[in-house]
């Protein structure tokens, strides 16, 4: 879900910048010291995640956990989402350095809107119904990637055509195993931390040992 | 696998003694200009620049083609993917001119990528990040970026063991819904464990006077050399700039 360096035209890529920039300075207002090691767990969370390949017939994609991001730090996932772009760009030179405002806008926004609409539906609710949600809203967070992506190649040019095509084509079975696996993981945490999750279970915030509060 | 791009930091060149603000300043005004660069021509030239900086700051070429893989695993389809077009109506057909778009592409991308190499790759990390605080990024991403950086390692090392035990026990990854369920089993552990990590690390780092910001016991001042070579990249920037619009098209 990446754009690389040299496809995009300039405009684009100050815009992608512009709008990463003012979504930081906004959520940055409540950032806090003790947030930080939160986010720098989740952006090396969302950059171990390229790392994770699977196959799809005759090629391989990797994880995205974008979705999952937005789940558990909510407002604060496109800070750890231009996190994990820079350095998978800078040590992996995966993705690009000129493209990272895009790049952080094609896969941040659909984070923050997945962990809103997860906090907003998920809240009170059991256990079974918010795994459900995270990997619905984990499928919907990928497809809207993918249709930034492609709404950033269309700047490009209509001579990418072809490759928008492709690009949306593999992107629907990336964007149901990432619900699978987002649903999974959603699933483990609510077992054994769920107050790493931005809403925490009605059942588990009962319990006295518990530090989980609904936010 | 460890990614770390400071692994010729030591070595001695030009661009490593040059201040690592001003190269940080000098090299992404060059990246900036190149990334919006049209003609075929000026991004050669561009690619060109790149590789001449790779070779003054001495870093191994093999570790740069070792890192170029993933670039070139998305760049080279594009020869195929642009110059092959459908048109509703009269189906599929092929733009041979489109080549020369991607080879523009490529070009371009490669420099770009290369030149990430002696900007952040002549000097240890934790330096450059250091000049980033000094030319006034908030302090606030540079500690969330540093804490990235550090737990990446830690992250890396655990998705190595648990993939070992994985195996050991007998895990077979496949196209199906138990291998997925596994994979989301992977990554909820892993952040569980590395949040635990994390929380001590914090604590600990707070104990021993840890306040987010980053402090160098050697700084040198900065040289007229250094101002001179941040000259030599702005007038580098400003003609390869020029030249693609004015006389390279």
């Amino acid at each position: 879900m990446h754009i690389s360096d040299g496809i995009l035209p300039a405009p684009t890529i100050i815009a992608g910048f512009a709008v990463t920039a003012a979504w930081i300075g906004y959520s940055a207002r409540n950032l806090e010291a003790d947030d930080m090691p939160r986010i720098g767990v989740m952006s090396a969370a969302f950059f171990v995640a390229s790392l994770i390949h699977f196959k799809i017939g005759p090629t391989s994609a990797h994880l995205l956990l974008h979705g999952l991001v937005g789940i558990v730090l909510g407002s604060q996932a496109m800070l750890a989402v231009l996190m994990g772009l820079t350095l998978q760009a800078l040590l992996l030179q995966h993705g690009g350095i000129s493209t990272i405002g895009v790049n952080a806008c094609i896969m941040g926004i659909p984070a923050l809107l997945v962990g809103w609409s997860y906090r907003y539906l998920g809240t009170g609710r059991p256990v079974r119904i918010r795994v459900l949600l995270a990997a619905g809203l984990t499928i919907l967070g990928v497809i809207l990637s993918s249709l930034f992506a492609c709404l950033s190649l269309l700047t490009a040019g209509k001579d990418f055509q072809t490759l928008i095509w492709l690009f949306l084509g593999t992107h629907i079975p990336i964007a149901l195993i990432e619900g699978l696996v987002t649903g999974s993981a959603v699933s483990f945490l609510l077992k054994v931390k769920p107050e790493m999750l931005i809403c925490s279970s009605p059942e588990i915030s009962q319990s006295p040992s518990s530090s989980a509060s609904p936010s | 696998m460890h990614p770390e791009i400071d692994r010729y930091a030591g070595l001695s060149s030009p661009i490593h003694s040059w201040d690592c603000g001003l190269k940080i300043l000098g090299f992404s005004l060059l990246i900036l200009v190149i990334a919006t660069i049209d003609g075929l021509i000026a991004t050669g030239i561009a690619f060109g620049l790149a590789l001449v900086f790779l070779w003054v700051s001495k870093i191994s070429v093999g570790f740069v083609l070792d890192r170029l893989k993933w670039v070139l695993f998305f760049l080279i389809p594009l020869f195929f993917l642009l110059p092959l077009q459908y048109e509703f109506g009269s189906g599929w057909s092929w733009k041979s001119e489109n080549l020369g778009l991607a080879l523009t592409i490529t070009l371009r991308a490669l420099a770009i990528t290369i030149l990430i190499f002696p900007m952040l790759g002549t000097a240890p990390f934790h330096r450059s990040m250091k000049s980033l605080q000094d030319l006034g990024i908030p302090k606030m991403l540079i500690q969330t970026f540093l804490f990235t950086y550090r737990y990446l390692f830690v992250y890396l090392d655990q998705l190595r063991k648990m993939r070992i035990a994985m195996k050991s026990r007998g895990f077979q990854p496949g196209f199906n819904k138990n291998s997925f369920k596994t994979y989301g089993n992977m990554v909820g552990m892993l952040l569980f464990t590395s949040f635990e990590q994390t929380e001590r690390i914090l604590n600990s780092m707070k104990s021993r006077g840890y306040d987010g910001h980053i402090r160098i016991l050697y700084e040198p001042a900065r040289q007229p050399l250094d101002w001179l070579k941040l000259t030599v990249l702005i007038i580098l920037s400003i003609v390869l700039a020029l030249g693609d619009r004015l006389w390279l098209t």
